[in-house]
């Protein structure tokens, strides 16, 4: 019996033995396949800026399908002139590269874009290279409000955060085809309660030259909180959601929504500056129409476990204060949630999520006294970078460029501005806010990764321009053949 | 009487036999004139015999030979020796004497008589006895079957004088035969060209021809020990087995006798012949003759002029009412039958143990077990082929065609991606075999094999539990529960077709070994021919066992080892056991071990990412209630370590063992790549299935956890355990596996577009490149591949060919030059691209509809040597306008040197494998009768 005993806590010994510490560990490996890089022309790099708000209603307002163009945009641009590139303006105009950077700034109505002809094909695309965004600011009872949006790449693939199509509240989403190809487009709307299954969201043509408007009510009717994918086929496309909010007869705040990058867990948030929160919270009080002057976080989240998120607002100095949220937000569904409690102030935020979520906040301005107003910008996550970037200053309003370090330790940033060059240090997980001039573009060459955002104000109405950094894929290509 | 006979005794190092065969030949009542030995004997003893033989009588004479001559030559220069100094060889007789050989006192006497009595009797013969038993007859005549097969008329049987009336015969042994002198001279005596066997016949049939009868005399009669039959001789006189000497005598005869155009032919088919008998005696279950016969076949082949020299251009028809006659072959062969079934029944009964003996079994079928199958089939019902094939995740179509898939199967160069010299995957027997089932439809086999994988698992674990309790519902409980076990369950819910396989096999497997060592309950292997079969069944197992499971390598080795241990005083027939595997998995091993020696362990399957194993999610899987079942199944299973049996320490030894392999192969990661894998989902590195060492496992817990619920002798106590396990765990594992959802579809085994399939089905050569992204927007890594017109089948994917520089090195072969185009295509940066388009044979380009692949379906849109195809349901597709074939020899070659030795080790023990039921009776009964017709 001894024996038995003997062997039975000997077999016992090696199984815990072996669950304790047989963890999986890389003992041998094969050889594994890698990629060969490439280097490869690019093509011509091309933004496309939407074009002027559009207003929905036709000359009477009251049409169903007709959409007229408001008197324009006015779009601002940064372009390197690199020696042996040429920037074409809208088809028109040629600026031949010659080594000094270009700043311009012209008016559209319909969408156009700027393109950097490139003979050599060997020239590093990116914002450094072009960059170019537009704004504009109507007041009109028919749409009142700033709007501004980053002029885009081509591409086939859009994902937005944002918009809603409550009583009063308009949501466009229009679509141009600035490609010689016709293009289908296949959408996808996640609203408060799922996925929408709406009739018409899949083949939606856009032809090349084209632009489409589609009222996101047509699909998703009253829906408070919306988030779109927007899938492209032929050819590439451009996209924005123009939102608008009418209060009673009067429009009173609009904005141009435009694309989120990928899904994150840590998603950051600059340019959160908060001015008239006062003011804002007396047109809270007014009247129920006004319950959406509030700042708001808006998450999406892809799948099916449900996100537990903690949204920090964090001060850019010392004199602000920020907030903290602790929510879960249920999978496959929009929700939004109110951040309340914030003073006026420079802040930036930061959202920590246990699952991949797309994200975006709404931040409103308003004016209760004199020039009453009640305006709203969407600020996306904001895209992370480490090389150089730069974005065009709207030659109208004010604009502050708001710069987060996403590390925790202390960070330089370098920014270019005309000929002048500023170094500026950021706190780990911290941020600043730094003026930009007018109409002149900022460089920003930071030394570890941050992520930005331009804020414009004109009259108290509020726009956000993101940092983007355009580029075709060109340069250094992996390809693994399998 | 006025015949004068000469004794001729041939001697050869048996004293003891020689001295008895002198005394006798002394004692005739009829004395010879003279007796002659030829001696080639090299022991003193029997030179002091011959010295005293000699010293008795100066009509004795010895005649002393050390060179190495055969029998027909020493007899030949014995009689010559014998019959100098004789005027006249008119009334004189040879007595030809083997040493071992006992004459009775009249038999000279009666054989002298035959002759004078008849002046036509050439040749007599006497009744050969037994040394040992004088009632028994060993031999009375020879002759020949209707095929020149040598065909002794009397063999072994009891003398009770039924042969006594027997009179000519076709020929008769040389030993103790009369011979007239003058016929031995016209002759020229024995054949020195034949064979031994073969020299008695054809004695006696060139005496016939010379116009003489050859006769047994049943009244004269010797007692022959046959030493050089039985092998019991130093000296070789057969140049071999008698079994060996009997197919060289055939052969002799049939090339001599034959006409000579029919010889001719003989001689031209010796090959085939060869082959044919090679798969014939697979099929009796004698392949211990396979060596002698093809050796056989071999010297005839190679000695044809030899064989003509002993043609005398006289038909055989004269003497053909002496052959052998179909009744008699047929007798001979039930009576040597009934022998052998006797003999093994005794050996049977006498290795009886009295536990198999009394235990009272209940069959498959009359246990319910026929029935469990059937449900087990209908809880499966989310496999029913509602399609032709398979298709998600590990699951990939097989070819259409059978012949392709025949193609893919033993091949040497793989034509996937870049192509590689490179042999197939040894699993593609394995699919080749499922895919022969339904040969006109390959995939439809393959789709049944996942619905009925829990009833096949199941019917082989009870078998396997079989050896180990009598006990039905033992049996029943834990064969579901290893039907049900989660490993299995996930590999049949992502149609992971080899790890399904292994896991039908490995009972299977063990079962087989078992009744191949002859260990276990009531083993059903009584005779030769069944264990023939287990032994081959078992190589056949090993064979899909490890072409389906590499990883389980170790484990199979520690299983050989534990094997032979167990059967080492019959290794020799036990070492064939391997035989298959080394030869349809040597090629891919050597590859493996010459190119990437971790690639042996390596999965037979495509790359699909997988996390890396944990060792005990993948032993009790990862649901949160039921994997506590299995944990408590486990503990009770070591629980038997208290038994008094002494075999669960070694099933609990292989239990950790198994667990240790598991930890071994959950570290070591494979290249992802290869074929198909660009629809799959991006991995740096891939890892082997744990499913296969998990079964293992399951059957080391398992089998002790029955042996030790066997062996309680308090029923209440057996049952409440029982009832435990049946609402602890198989009910609670059954549910688990019966709910998990199949991520596997079933419909037409096209994976690829109509348009590119049905250009490849009329024969054209364009490959199709597929372009993927790594699933993010706007990265800048791409990947790609070119698939062939034979298009992505699960029989064409390879193993040697994913681990190999062809897929992990990107600047092999034309690899820089594809990767290029990719990144041309994918940059729109409009470089002309029609001649990387050409030059690789591209005729169309197809980007999966996968996240992050729209900016390269916009970027393709803007390339001009592209047409757009359209949206498919892989993808969107686009033509290439001006597209060229590759016309390159890639028909695969339907056969090789190689793949012919592969598939016919294979047919061979499939044939040695197959029970033979009815028909073996007979067909074993002509077999023994012809090896021991000459005995």
């Amino acid at each position: 019996m001894i024996f038995r005993i003997v062997r039975l806590l000997l077999v016992l010994g090696l199984c815990a033995a072996l669950v304790v510490f047989a963890k999986p560990m890389d003992l041998l490996q094969t050889s594994s396949q890698s990629a060969a890089t490439y280097e490869v022309s690019a093509k011509d790099l091309e933004v496309n800026c939407m074009g002027a708000a559009v207003i929905s209603g036709g000359s009477t307002g009251t049409s169903t399908t007709n959409f007229r163009r408001t008197s324009g945009t006015m779009v601002s641009a940064s372009y390197s002139a690199a020696e042996s590139t040429t920037l074409s303006i809208f088809g028109k105009e040629f600026i031949q590269g010659f080594g000094v950077r270009q700043d311009l700034a012209k008016k559209i109505v319909r969408p156009n874009s700027l393109t950097v002809l490139d003979k050599t094909g060997k020239v590093v695309q990116g914002s450094a290279l072009l960059t170019a965004n537009h704004l504009q600011l109507i007041t009109n009872k028919r749409i009142s409000g700033l709007l501004g949006a980053p002029c885009i790449r081509p591409q086939s693939e859009f994902w937005f955060v944002g918009g809603t199509t409550t009583v009063g509240r308009e949501a466009l989403l229009l679509l141009h085809n600035p490609s010689k190809v016709d293009a289908t487009v296949d959408l996808e709307i996640f609203t408060e309660n799922g996925t929408s299954h709406s009739a018409g969201l899949s083949g939606i043509a856009v032809p090349h030259g084209k632009t489409t408007v589609l009222p996101l009510s047509a699909f998703v009717l009253r829906a408070s909180s919306i988030s779109v994918h927007v899938l492209s086929h032929g050819g590439s496309i451009t996209a924005l959601i123009q939102q608008k909010a009418v209060r009673g007869l009067f429009a009173n705040g609009a904005d141009f929504i435009a694309p989120t990058e990928t899904l994150e867990t840590k998603s950051y948030f600059p340019g959160l500056l908060v001015r008239g929160s006062q003011d804002a919270a007396q047109y809270r009080k007014t009247a129920k129409k006004y319950s959406d002057v509030q700042n708001m976080l808006r998450v999406y989240v892809p799948g099916n476990t449900d996100a537990k998120l903690t949204l920090q607002i964090l001060g850019s100095d010392s004199e602000s204060f920020g907030t903290v949220l602790s929510i879960t937000a249920p999978a496959g569904k929009v929700t939004d949630f109110d951040i309340k409690g914030l003073e006026d102030g420079d802040y930036f935020g930061i959202l920590d999520s246990d699952v991949p979520v797309r994200s975006a906040i709404r931040l409103v301005r308003a004016g209760f006294v004199g020039d009453r107003f009640a305006d709203f910008t969407w600020i996306n996550a904001a895209a992370s970078f480490s090389s150089e970037r730069f974005i065009a200053v709207p030659t109208q309003g004010i604009s502050k460029l708001s710069l987060v370090n996403l590390s925790s330790q202390p960070t330089k940033v370098t920014l270019k501005i005309g000929s002048a060059t500023v170094t500026r240090r950021i706190a780990g997980t911290s941020s600043i806010v730094v003026r930009a001039t007018a109409g002149l573009s900022i460089g920003i060459v930071p030394t570890s990764a941050i992520g930005s955002n331009l804020l414009v104000d004109v009259r108290g109405r509020i726009a956000t321009l993101p940092v983007l950094d355009d580029k075709n894929i060109s340069g250094t290509v992996k390809v693994s053949v399998h | 009487m006025s015949l004068r006979v000469v004794a001729v005794v041939v001697s050869n190092d048996q004293p003891s036999y020689l001295q008895n065969s002198l005394l006798a030949i002394e004692r005739q009542s009829f004395r010879p004139e003279r007796v002659l030995v030829l001696d080639t004997s090299s022991a003193p003893e029997v030179k002091s015999i011959l010295d005293d033989f000699v010293s008795k009588s100066s009509k004795h004479a010895v005649v002393n030979l050390e060179e190495k001559a055969n029998f027909a030559e020493l007899s030949a220069l014995a009689i010559k020796q014998a019959l100098t100094g004789y005027p006249s060889l008119d009334e004189v007789a040879i007595w030809l004497v083997h040493d071992d050989c006992v004459p009775e006192t009249h038999a000279l006497a009666e054989l002298v008589r035959t002759l004078e009595l008849s002046p036509l009797v050439g040749i007599a013969s006497p009744k050969q006895l037994a040394m040992d038993n004088p009632k028994l007859i060993v031999q009375q005549g020879l002759t020949v079957t209707k095929t020149f097969k040598p065909f002794s008329l009397v063999n072994d049987e009891l003398d009770q004088k039924q042969h006594d009336g027997m009179s000519d015969v076709l020929a008769v042994s040389s030993n103790a035969m009369l011979i007239r002198a003058n016929l031995w001279a016209d002759l020229g005596g024995f054949s020195l060209s034949a064979p031994e066997l073969a020299q008695d016949i054809e004695l006696g049939i060139r005496a016939h021809h010379a116009g003489f009868r050859v006769v047994v005399v049943p009244t004269a009669r010797v007692r022959h020990a046959e030493l050089s039959i039985h092998n019991k001789r130093d000296k070789k006189w057969l140049g071999g087995s008698a079994k060996y000497a009997l197919a060289k005598a055939t052969n002799h005869l049939r090339l001599s006798q034959l006409p000579l155009p029919l010889a001719f032919i003989y001689w031209l088919g010796l090959p085939f012949i060869s082959v044919y008998q090679m798969f014939w005696l697979m099929f009796i279950k004698r392949p211990d003759r396979i060596l002698f016969t093809l050796r056989a076949n071999l010297w005839a082949f190679i000695t044809f002029r030899a064989r003509l020299r002993d043609r005398h251009g006289v038909s055989s028809k004269p003497i053909k009412n002496l052959f052998a006659t179909t009744t008699q072959v047929r007798s001979r062969a039930r009576l040597a039958l009934e022998l052998a079934e006797q003999k093994t029944n005794l050996s049977s009964f006498e290795n009886q143990d009295g536990r198999s003996s009394t235990t009272s079994r209940l069959s498959f079928v009359a246990g319910g077990g026929a029935w469990i199958m059937a449900a087990l089939l209908a809880v499966s019902y989310q496999f029913f082929p509602l399609g032709q094939a398979a298709i998600g995740v590990f699951a990939l179509p097989l070819s259409d065609s059978w012949l392709r898939l025949f193609e893919n199967t033993g091949a040497s160069f793989q034509h996937i991606g870049v192509g590689l010299a490179a042999p197939s995957d040894p699993f593609n027997w394995v699919l080749l075999s499922i895919g022969s089932i339904t040969f006109f439809a390959p995939n439809l086999a393959l789709s049944w094999l996942l619905i009925a994988a829990k009833s096949l698992a199941f019917f082989g674990a009870w078998r396997l539990l079989s050896l180990v309790t009598s006990r039905n519902t033992l049996r029943i409980v834990f064969a579901l529960v290893y039907a049900f076990w989660p490993a299995f369950t996930i590999a049949q819910t992502e149609g992971n077709f080899p790890a399904v396989v292994f896991g039908i096999t490995l009972p299977w497997l063990i079962f087989s070994l078992a009744r191949s060592a002859k260990v276990g309950l009531a083993s059903s292997v009584r005779s030769i021919e069944q264990n023939w079969s287990w032994i081959a069944a078992s190589s056949l197992l090993l064979v899909v066992a490890y072409a389906s499971a590499p990883s389980t390598l170790p484990l199979l080795v520690i299983l050989g080892l534990v094997f032979a241990f167990t059967t080492r005083k019959r290794l020799a027939s036990m070492i064939l056991i391997p035989l298959p595997l080394i030869v349809v998995a040597g090629p891919y091993v050597l590859f493996q071990l010459i190119n990437q020696p971790l690639g042996v362990l390596a999965d037979p399957t495509i790359s699909v990412k997988t996390s890396q194993p944990s060792l005990v999610e993948a032993i009790i899987g990862d649901h949160p209630i039921f994997s506590w079942c299995l944990v408590g199944l486990i503990a009770l299973s070591a629980l038997s370590l208290l038994s008094n049996i002494r075999t669960v320490l070694l099933f609990w030894s292989f239990g950790l063992l198994s667990a240790l392999n598991l930890w071994f192969i959950s570290g070591i990661g494979f290249s992802f790549g290869g074929l198909g894998s660009i629809l799959l989902e991006q991995a740096d590195v891939v890892y082997d299935s744990p499913t296969p060492t998990v079964m293992f496992f399951a059957l080391a817990v398992l089998i002790p956890m029955v042996l030790w619920l066997n062996a309680i002798t308090r029923s209440a106590f057996r049952k409440a355990l029982l009832a435990l396990v049946i609402a602890g765990v198989m009910l609670p594992v059954g549910v688990n596996s019966v709910m998990a959802a199949s991520v596997v579809e079933f419909k037409d085994s096209r994976n690829l577009p109509a348009i590119f399939t049905a250009e490849a089905a009329s024969g054209s050569e364009l490959r199709l490149l597929i372009i993927n992204s790594d699933g993010v927007s706007n990265s800048q890594q791409f990947r790609a591949e070119l698939v062939r017109p034979a298009g992505i089948k699960l029989d064409a994917v390879s193993t040697a060919y994913r681990l190999s520089r062809a897929n992990t090195d990107p600047d092999f072969g034309n690899k820089p030059e594809l990767a290029t185009l990719v990144a041309n295509l994918v940059s729109a940066n409009g470089q002309p691209l029609t001649k990387s388009l050409q030059s690789l044979g591209i005729g169309y380009v197809l980007v999966p509809e996968t996240p992050g692949n729209g900016d390269i379906q916009v970027a393709l849109n803007t390339a001009s040597e592209l047409d757009q195809v359209g949206t498919t349901e892989f993808g969107q597709l686009w033509r290439v306008k001006k597209a060229t074939e590759i016309k390159t020899d890639e028909t695969k070659a339907l056969w090789s040197i190689t793949k012919a030795i592969q598939l016919g080790f294979l047919v061979g023990f499939v044939l040695l494998a197959l029970p033979t039921a009815r028909g073996r009776k007979f067909r074993a009964s002509n077999e023994l009768a012809e090896v021991e017709e000459q005995e």
